[in-house]
């Protein structure tokens, strides 16, 4: 499992380094510039979204990278179990959620004074991130990504989506429901119950790959 | 003797593709040639093999142990070449294959060296640079380098101009000469294994219609012409029989029986000569059913 790690880390060693590089000057450039101090949470929250946003734009490189698939059916080849396989693909996406996770740390620590919430808001917030890549990851592993009769699905869930923002937005109601979704965040339950679904989703991840028909691209 | 591989009622279901069920094994040391038209589902064999794809029922072994995907070690034996040539694709063919050496306790640098420098790879490429010829070097190169027991290879030359594909079959056969290996060579272009292959096993459509010695099919076969002025007589062990007037011209799959029974009817002129593998392989795909009684 560890040599895969290891060279999915080295291969993607450029893009790993520039965007971690680019969250931790970031942070060190808020954190020299002063600008947090005194503000209200919401700075914090700011914060966290350029630094979650930075880490899409790494998992999108990854993940979509032209050759991924191509990789997977190279290691599977390889006499290394396909549970470890399977779990390996993960890891390197917990290896790269730590860096980001003290990232937002950081990035919590400056704009407030250190307290249990903001610690459950940094595990609330990584948790949360790692549930929405993983059920990406889910319908990926399921072979639905460019699957004709799932892109109109996709098409309509898309779609549904935009309604219900739209209706939420003109009753008025957007910002009680973006606080009832992410009120959890702040408190231990919420945080516990975010790592929970994280954790399951990922175990459902490696299950899923694991019994693919088919590992070729 | 434990068996290279074995199928055991294999079978995979497309949705209008059935493979199988298939049940054949390659004894060590025995060069096999998998001969089939495209589609017939000879990658899809390979695919069930080394676990690309999972077939929907039966059992498969190489070297006696069953192909579990959770117990790879069974993987050890096998040195496979596909129809792709997968690879990091941003490294050179020296750091894929220092990642690939990871894995294989028998896996020998000076091999590496030595078969590189046979095929003329430029290992310092980037694979996403290398030339088609060159990835199937490429590829070879890193399914001989932990000298497997079983050598998979699935149209290891398609797609390939003439010159490099003779030269990569050169110098595959110079390799494969030692006689130590299993080999199971799926191909659709018969010149390329009936140098190599011991037997021969025909698929058409997901089925096997035939698996016989190479030299035994070269042996049985032949087109055989003779005059005889009736027509009210049906001879045996023929795949085919064309008439004009008295000339008649049949392809036999036993001519010994055959022979003899044209002897008995009073057959003139009777000239029988000699097949090629190829002709061979065209009459046994196209389907003569008692085909698969000789």
């Amino acid at each position: 499992m560890w040599k895969i790690l290891d060279a999915e880390i080295r291969y993607h060693r450029i893009v790993i380094a520039g965007t971690l590089g680019a969250g931790a000057l970031f942070v060190t450039f808020i954190a020299l510039s002063n600008i947090t101090k005194g503000e209200d949470s919401t700075t914090a929250w700011s914060l966290m979204s350029t630094i979650m946003t930075l880490y899409i734009y790494l998992l999108i490189h990854i993940g979509a990278h032209q050759d991924q698939e191509k990789r997977d059916r190279m290691s599977v080849m390889l006499p290394i179990s396909i549970k470890r396989l399977g779990a390996a693909r993960w890891a390197i996406l917990i290896f790269l959620q730590i860096g980001f996770a003290a990232m937002t740390f950081f990035g919590v620590m400056m704009a407030n004074k250190f307290d249990l919430k903001s610690l459950f808001v940094v595990f609330s917030s990584n948790a949360f991130l790692f549930l929405i890549v993983a059920i990406i990851a889910i319908y990926q592993e399921l072979g639905h990504f460019g699957a004709q009769k799932y892109r109109r699905y996709f098409a309509g869930l898309m779609f549904l989506i935009l309604v219900l923002i739209g209706v939420l937005i003109l009753s008025g109601q957007i910002i009680t429901f973006i606080r009832t979704v992410f009120e959890p965040y702040t408190t231990p339950e919420g945080a516990a119950i975010y790592s929970l679904l994280a954790i399951g989703l990922f175990m459902l991840n490696v299950i899923i790959f694991t019994r693919r028909r088919s590992y070729l691209s | 003797m434990t068996k290279a591989f074995e199928f055991n009622n294999v079978v995979k279901r497309y949705s209008e593709f059935a493979l199988g069920p298939l049940n054949f094994s390659l004894e060590p040391g025995t060069v096999l040639g998998y001969i089939g038209p495209n589609g017939s589902g000879k990658s899809t064999t390979l695919h069930c093999l080394v676990g690309l794809v999972k077939a929907d029922s039966g059992e498969m072994q190489v070297f006696g142990r069953a192909t579990d995907p959770n117990k790879p070690e069974w993987k050890l034996d096998i040195g496979y070449v596909g129809d792709a040539h997968v690879f990091y694709e941003g490294w050179s063919g020296e750091k894929n294959l220092k990642f690939l050496s990871q894995f294989y306790p028998d896996w020998s640098d000076q091999r590496v060296v030595e078969l590189a420098k046979r095929f003329n790879l430029p290992l310092h490429k980037k694979a996403k640079e290398l030339s088609g010829g060159n990835r199937v070097k490429l590829s070879l190169v890193a399914a001989l380098a932990h000298s497997p027991k079983l050598l998979l290879l699935d149209e290891p030359t398609s797609g390939l101009d003439p010159v490099v594909r003779a030269e990569v079959l050169d110098v595959l056969f110079e390799i494969l000469e030692d006689g130590e290996r299993a080999i199971f060579y799926s191909t659709h272009i018969l010149s390329d294994i009936s140098r190599l292959a011991d037997e021969l096993a025909f698929l058409d459509n997901g089925q096997l219609k035939l698996r016989a010695a190479k030299e035994d099919l070269i042996e049985r076969w032949r087109k055989i012409a003779f005059k005889h002025a009736g027509n009210n007589f049906k001879l045996e062990a023929t795949a085919s029989h064309k008439q004009e007037g008295a000339d008649h011209q049949i392809i036999s799959f036993d001519h010994e029986a055959t022979l003899r029974q044209l002897g008995e009817l009073g057959a003139q002129n009777v000239q029988a000569h000699l097949m090629s593998i190829d002709e061979i392989a065209v009459q046994i795909l196209k389907g003569a059913g008692h085909v698969e009684n000789s």
